[in-house]
């Protein structure tokens, strides 16, 4: 399957846009210790205080990087646009807000508000308000494979004409509880206690519009796989997942998590970087299902003139 | 819109406090039964809830010809994947569709959650939350016992093996695309309507989608803290509504394409024919007051497939017996269904949340083929803001389509147009 991509946000602990990604990426920047909270106070300079106001942090991220997205394509695409959220996890920190309240107020004091935020389809919802978007909405939540499926959904709104342009945002944040939870030994697949890569946060945004194979326009294609074979022979590759050596032929490769950390959604975030590198690039990743089964994942992304 | 192709569907299962399957759902219904219970956890202030009555023992339900997972691999699971296995092995069952079938066939999964994805390990995080804001002088926390600890452990990892769609697929050795989706309450429809897009696309070849989710304690509190619970068994559309009842379930339907199912001479019970999904962009926790996400949302329905309203005979409605969601609703029938009775189905199974879309989706497609439409379990006073009254007696009805509907935190919105039996699929 094969998209458009009209426009690119990304930030996470790294920093903030694809430039900055790539020249990270390139340059073998690592990620500090411990990986930093996302900043997202550049929305103050965007959307009124008020229009802030009780937003958590998933949904700030979100909405950053929707808007840092449709900051390339213009306003227009919004008249006829769906929104798309991809996460392993979803809003980590108000269901955890949600339980302090708990545990400190007791049941009938327990924060209606954290519980409402908790709720998956929250930051989607808030991005719809916020941009005045009216087409369909959804969220898909899985640990493996989120980004795959945002990228199929959108293709499937798309070839349906149900909208022309989708708004893929893939998040995952990472509050100091889910970092605790996911080191535990009950959580952890078969390769990861090995991982020197460290978990991090981040959020890809991508305007994704029917492809009309128009050789300066910027596209993405994918496929999923049981084994790590891959089709193409693009000049660079950015290695996501947890246990994917780098790809031999390839004149340039990366390991993307070592910049941009370990996330659930990290193979959006090497897309991202990927279109600002100046050839066709390979993003692979590799996730272990819960079961202990790996997806592969193979996205090829033409960058744009 | 486009246009679309009819979706077959060759199999349906469902468990609910109204039965633990179709049949026995369809019978409480009939009879006007309501099944409530006190909450299978202790809170303060119990209110009513509709549990389902899954067999505790993993061994009296687990079918090997249908999922080949072992009952220790389905332990790992939690209830929500459980009562999603339980329905989709009735499912599966009615459609003919074995493990050796799996083996062979390009088989998605497509599951709606609520409480099925969320990150509710209220033990662990009292742990962690003890530790971090300890004041004793080791500084340790929680002293626990080495079974208590276990039981920590064991928490997060019933939810490492237990996102809905991942592990279904996985438990039953499917191949297709797996795909959990979040949406609130509208997640058991929007799971079907994605379902049929990838049968019509020819992403898989069959597509097992709908939805699934189990009661659970933070859920409860977090539905009583924004005060949406009913003390009392929920009226839907009813004057004195004052909230809904929480229940639990999971209904699946078996997708298929039309080549897939010639070859097996597998007969269609049903089709959905047109899916629309449309967000409110209002509040973020209320619908539009006049229902315009629903009205965009079944615009879009009826494009797929090139349907009119006059071709709906009824629609089974999301009311849940809350004050804003039935007046949006009765705002919406008014202005675009106006004439067409409406039922609602949660006051004989509660409010499943993420597999509510699809449970409602199942029992219309029944009514569908029994051209019959059970009473709206807890209606009893015309609300004049609504101006309009359910469907309250045993009522027959003609016709061939019908429109199940979800409204959602967030302010989705969606509706699937089902048709009946063979020719609508045609």
């Amino acid at each position: 399957m094969r998209l458009a991509i009209q426009g690119v946000g990304c930030l996470g602990s790294y920093g903030i846009g694809s430039a900055s990604l790539w020249e990270a990426l390139q340059h073998g920047t690592p990620l500090p210790i411990p990986a930093p909270k996302t900043q997202t106070e550049r929305l103050k300079n965007i959307f009124q205080p008020r229009m802030l106001r009780q937003m958590d942090h998933f949904s700030r991220m979100a909405l950053l990087g929707g808007w840092l997205a449709l900051n390339e394509t213009g306003n227009a695409v919004l008249q006829d646009m769906g929104i798309i959220v991809a996460t392993g996890f979803g809003p980590a920190t108000p269901t955890f807000s949600f339980l302090q309240s708990l545990l400190e107020f007791g049941e009938g004091m327990a924060s209606p508000l954290a519980f409402s935020h908790s709720v998956h389809n929250i930051p989607a919802a808030t991005l719809a308000m916020k941009l005045g978007v009216q087409g369909p909405c959804a969220t898909l939540c899985q640990p493996v494979g989120a980004v795959v499926a945002g990228l199929s959904l959108a293709h499937a709104w798309i070839a349906e004409a149900r909208v022309q342009h989708v708004l893929l945002i893939a998040a995952d944040e990472l509050p100091s509880e889910m970092n605790c939870a996911l080191a535990n030994s009950a959580f952890l697949q078969p390769d990861e206690e090995s991982l020197t890569t460290q978990r991090a946060e981040g959020c890809a945004a991508f305007i994704l519009a029917a492809d009309t194979a128009h050789a300066d326009m910027a596209c993405v294609q994918w496929h999923c796989t049981a084994s790590s074979k891959y089709h193409a022979q693009p000049e660079t590759a950015i290695v996501t997942g947890t246990s994917l050596p780098a790809p031999p032929g390839i004149q340039r490769s990366f390991q993307g998590e070592t910049t941009y950390g370990r996330i659930p959604v990290s193979l959006a975030l090497g897309m991202a970087a990927a279109l600002s590198a100046p050839h066709s690039t390979l993003c692979m990743d590799a996730q272990h299902s819960p079961f202990h089964s790996c997806l592969y994942t193979n996205v090829f992304i033409q960058p744009g003139a | 819109m486009r246009n679309v192709e009819p979706v077959p569907i060759s199999g349906m299962g469902c468990i609910s406090a109204a039965g633990t399957n179709l049949h026995a759902a369809l019978g409480t219904l009939d009879r006007g039964c309501i099944a409530t219970t006190a909450p299978p956890f202790a809170v303060d202030k119990p209110c009513p809830v509709f549990a389902a009555s899954l067999p505790p023992q993993i061994s009296h339900w687990q079918n090997p010809e249908y999922c080949p997972a072992s009952r220790t691999t389905l332990q790992k699971c939690n209830r929500t994947v459980h009562l999603g296995v339980y329905a989709a092995i009735q499912a599966l069952q009615q459609a003919g569709i074995t493990r050796a079938d799996a083996a062979r066939l390009r088989i998605g999964v497509c599951i709606g959650t609520s409480v099925g994805a969320s990150l509710d390990f209220l033990s662990w995080y009292r742990q962690w939350y003890t530790t971090q804001h300890s004041t004793s002088a080791t500084g340790h926390g929680l002293l626990l016992s080495p079974a208590e600890q276990e039981q920590i452990q064991e928490e997060l990892r019933v939810f490492a093996h237990s996102n809905p769609a991942l592990a279904t697929a996985e438990l039953f050795g499917f191949s297709g695309p797996a795909v959990t989706v979040t949406n609130a309450c509208s997640s058991g429809t929007d799971a079907i309507g994605i379902a049929a897009q990838w049968i019509r696309s020819g992403v898989c070849d069959i597509a097992l989608a709908g939805g699934a989710d189990a009661l659970s304690y933070i859920t409860f509190l977090g539905f009583q803290s924004l005060k949406l619970i009913s003390s009392t068994p929920c009226k839907p559309f009813d004057l004195h509504r004052n909230g809904l009842n929480l229940g639990e379930g999971a209904a699946m339907v078996v997708l298929e394409n039309k080549n897939s199912q010639t070859r097996r001479g597998a007969l269609p019970l049903g089709c959905v024919v047109g899916y629309g999904t449309c967000t409110d962009a209002h509040h973020l926790t209320s619908p539009h007051p006049e229902g315009q996400g629903l009205a965009r949302a079944l615009k879009q329905a009826l494009a797929q497939a090139e349907a009119k309203r006059e071709h709906i005979c009824f629609i089974n409605a999301h009311g849940t017996g809350t004050p804003n969601n039935d007046a949006a609703e009765g705002s919406f029938f008014r202005k675009e269904l106006p004439g067409i009775p409406f039922l609602g189905t949660k006051g004989g199974t509660g409010h499943t949340l993420g597999a509510a879309g699809a449970l409602e989706a199942v029992f219309t497609l029944a009514h569908l083929a029994r051209q019959h439409l059970p009473a709206s379990l807890g209606f009893s006073r015309l609300d004049p803001d609504i101006g309009l009254v359910p469907v309250t007696a045993p009522t027959a009805i003609t016709g061939s389509y019908a429109l199940s509907q979800s409204l959602a935190f967030g302010g989705n919105n969606s509706i699937l147009l089902l048709g009946r039996g063979e020719a609508a699929c045609a």
